[in-house]
């Protein structure tokens, strides 16, 4: 008789949690400014983010996009690639960015298919800044050296560069983005401390 | 005997009757609590029938009507219900917090309603709005 009833709720527990269907995300922002003891905390549903940004409708911002501006004058940004597993490749690249010189959807499918390894790596007076690719993860860290000595920890999931599009106005979609969060799995995507701690995070 | 019995279940069940339709009434009302302190110290709790908000909403003059900024809102309008409905059908759970050593701000949802409150030195303020009343009145603008 016990081990009926044993089974009975066994079996409704199982059921109820099949029922109770997948769990809604939440966006985290945490921040802290030692400056004032002031601490924000924002915690909004995945779904609710969605429904806001198509709510947004400004020449800038509208459907969910935002036009990207990068200028005009071009510019020139100088790295040290370094492939681990294609050692022979190393060496100095130089990409001119401006509004059509970088297809950055391409580039950015090119990182997620490389193998994993560490892509940039800046050491200079002011920072010391790495872009890797480890598992799973597209990872950009930025310690600075200045006054204020930040760090800077992006972690983001490579599925999340699938989402990742431009289109022919240089509007980058970000109601894409969104969506994908809920698609990956929970964690960091980015942390910041120094002058102030910054915590932005998926659960 | 048999009669009396009647009697006090007829008034029972109408007394019941009336305290549900009471509590569906009240549930849309919005509730604001302001309470501040000083000299000039004051206490107001206010009910806000919320169902009355979209029939009072199109009572709003054609001259407000005519101010760009209610124009932006109305240009944005079908984005801004589709968001509070959103946040109504969404999961309850406190969405803005700010702590600062003498501030505390907290706005929340729950079952339906938005909730922030404010504690602060000088004021304390309570509000409470069902979201519901609020999309209605959004949409009949």
């Amino acid at each position: 008789m016990k081990r009926n009833l044993m089974l009975t709720i066994a079996i409704t527990a199982l059921a109820a949690l099949a029922l109770a269907g997948p769990k809604t995300k939440w966006v985290n922002v945490h921040v802290f400014d030692p400056s004032d003891q002031t601490t924000v905390d924002v915690r909004l549903p995945l779904d609710f983010i969605g429904a806001a940004i198509d709510a947004v409708n400004t020449p800038e911002f509208r459907q969910g996009k935002i036009t990207l501006d990068f200028g005009t004058h071009g510019g020139e940004i100088e790295a040290e690639a370094k492939g681990e597993a294609e050692p022979k490749r190393e060496g100095v690249v130089r990409v001119r960015h401006g509004r059509s010189e970088v297809d950055w959807v391409a580039l950015l499918k090119q990182v997620k298919a490389l193998p994993d390894s560490e892509f940039v790596k800046v050491d200079s007076p002011d920072a010391f800044i790495t872009v890797n690719k480890k598992g799973g993860f597209f990872l950009v860290n930025v310690a600075e050296r200045g006054e204020g000595k930040n760090t800077v920890d992006v972690k983001l999931p490579l599925g999340l560069l699938d989402a990742f599009s431009v289109d022919e106005k240089n509007q980058l979609d970000v109601k894409a983005f969104i969506t994908k969060l809920g698609d990956l799995p929970a964690g960091d995507l980015v942390t910041v401390k120094g002058e102030a701690d910054v915590r932005i995070w998926v659960e | 005997m048999k009669r009396r019995g009647f009697v006090t279940g007829t008034v029972l069940g109408l007394a019941l009757a009336a305290g549900f339709c009471l509590a569906a009434f009240v549930s849309d009302f919005g509730w604001v609590d302001v309470q501040t302190t000083g000299e000039d110290a004051i206490h107001i709790t206010l009910p806000l029938p919320m169902d009355l908000l979209p029939l009072a909403c199109c009572f709003v003059p054609e001259e407000a009507k005519q101010d760009p900024d209610f124009q932006e809102f109305l240009n944005q309008r079908e984005g801004i219900v589709k968001a509070l409905a959103a946040l109504k059908d969404g999961p309850d759970g406190c969405l803005v917090k700010v702590q600062s050593p003498e501030e505390h701000v907290e706005i929340s949802k729950i079952g339906g309603r938005l909730s922030i409150s404010v504690d602060a030195p000088d004021a304390r303020v309570r509000l409470s709005l069902p979201l519901g009343p609020v999309i209605r009145a959004v949409q009949v603008i």
